[in-house]
């Protein structure tokens, strides 16, 4: 469909959306309609398979061998809460690193007023974290490593791997953040040494808004962070240990998921491999294209592979507010400016807090789009 | 006519019922069970039952012990199984 402007903000959210999504989501609001969990007549049936489909191809897209472990929330942001405030105490320490999102450090703040110590671990100017820098930071009573698998600011891929080991040899819970990698960047849960893994279901995943997901290795015991209803089990006051449903309490986004379920069997279907090579080819267009800019400065790894598709920059002299506003109201290119709600990771590349511009080509983007946004990136530039 | 047979059986709330501790076990038991072509139909646990998953799954008598070696192989655990 032809668009009156060029979407380049997929990693706030993607748009548009897989076909086959706008109808699993119209398929459960307008036939399905039943409560999953609840009642036994067919249409709840029918939202309980709904659920359970959903879940199994978002396992078969990121390497899960149990599906159970796998727990829908209404984003990464409850993801993240959920996975740090569930496991963390009073007296426990948790290392992250200085690329992090106000969904890893807000909470932390919070629980740091509840003697829980963190340490912020300061990365590179193209936000790259050392593992070794890990390493030093942990202490006796280290309980959680949280880790971005790749940053909102800089798009850099982090060595998850690398400090997965380091967390597992020590005992050390590790918690990843693959909000900008799910769905683009290929993920092996069976095969990377990671105990927890947080992501939106509406960026790389393509599916609607409020959805996230969680995945829980098995022997992580996590204290649930809402309670209340799951539908049908016993009529006692205690939240069920049995996972999912430990952690799924209440009326569940049926027709979300049932379109994030959509949007997982898009992506078997298409390949997160063959997903990743479309839009890094477009990814390295935009980039050479900027770098040849006068006065126009790029933000982390200028290597495409430690990168997802999404690229900051900022003109000299020029607001990035006033840009992206450009970028909109002239040429009918939407971006996003400012902070990207990580304030630590502009300081880190030296942004803050005036922030950058994110451009972040993803899967229905065409070189075209990225032609027109050069040639406006190159006219603001010039005409300073 | 065996298959119209076996979903005539199928029908009725009596025979032999197998319960899972979730509705999500509920569920892939469902489809383990159904791509291997063994008949199945989930129904309302009755008051008595004390399981997480509100649904039991009635199999036929005859396929009750394939059903079973299959579940047991994909790790889908029973957590009763009951006559009604």
């Amino acid at each position: 469909m032809d668009r009156p402007f060029i979407y380049l903000d997929n990693a706030a959210t993607s748009f548009p959306k897989p076909e086959a999504v706008l109808k699993a989501v119209d398929h459960a609001l307008r036939v399905v309609g039943g409560s999953p969990g609840r009642s036994g007549h067919r249409l709840a049936i029918n939202a309980d398979k709904i659920i359970f489909e959903a879940r199994e191809n978002i396992c078969r897209l990121l390497g899960i061998a149990d599906s159970s472990r796998l727990i829908f929330t209404s984003g990464a942001t409850e993801s993240l809460n959920l996975a740090i405030k569930g496991i963390l105490e009073s007296g426990d320490h948790v290392v992250i690193s200085s690329m992090e999102h106000s969904s890893v450090t807000r909470p932390l703040h919070s629980l740091s007023q509840k003697a829980v110590e963190v340490t912020k671990v300061k990365c590179d100017k193209k936000g790259l974290l050392a593992p070794d820098d890990i390493t030093k930071a942990i202490k006796k009573n280290t309980r959680l490593i949280v880790l971005t698998h790749a940053s909102n600011v800089t798009g850099t891929i982090q060595p998850v791997c690398e400090v997965g080991k380091i967390a597992r040899e020590r005992g050390i819970t590790f918690l990843v953040d693959a909000c900008q990698t799910a769905g683009v960047f290929p993920i092996d849960l069976e095969s990377i040494p990671v105990d927890m893994l947080a992501a939106s279901g509406h960026k790389g995943l393509l599916g609607p808004q409020g959805t996230g997901i969680l995945y829980i290795r098995p022997g992580i015991n996590l204290s649930p962070l809402k309670e209340g209803g799951t539908g049908r089990g016993p009529s006692d006051d205690k939240q069920p240990e049995a996972l999912p449903d430990r952690f799924e309490a209440g009326t569940m986004n049926t027709p979300g998921i049932a379109g994030l379920g959509a949007a997982a069997a898009f992506l078997l279907e298409q390949t997160v491999e063959a997903v990743r090579q479309k839009e890094m080819l477009l990814y390295k267009q935009l980039l050479e294209g900027l770098i040849a800019i006068e006065g126009v400065t790029t933000y982390g790894s200028s290597d495409p592979g430690k990168k997802v598709s999404l690229l900051s920059f900022n003109i000299e002299g020029l607001d990035p507010s006033l840009v992206s506003f450009r970028l909109d109201e002239e040429f009918d290119i939407l971006s996003r400016s400012g902070l990207h709600c990580a304030p630590d990771a502009h300081k880190t590349v030296g942004t803050f807090p005036e922030g950058a511009v994110r451009l972040s080509p993803g899967f229905y983007n065409i070189p075209g789009d990225i032609d027109k946004t050069i040639a406006a990136i190159h006219r603001i530039a010039k005409e300073r | 006519m065996p298959v119209k047979d076996s979903r005539e059986s199928l029908k009725t709330m009596e025979g032999t019922f197998l319960v899972f501790e979730t509705t999500h076990l509920t569920m892939k038991a469902e489809s383990t069970l159904k791509e291997a072509d063994i008949p199945v139909r989930l129904f309302p646990k009755p008051r008595k039952i004390i399981s997480e998953c509100g649904l039991i799954m009635k199999v036929l008598d005859s396929d009750l012990g394939t059903a079973k070696s299959l579940l047991k192989e994909k790790g889908i655990e029973i957590k009763a199984e009951l006559q009604l």
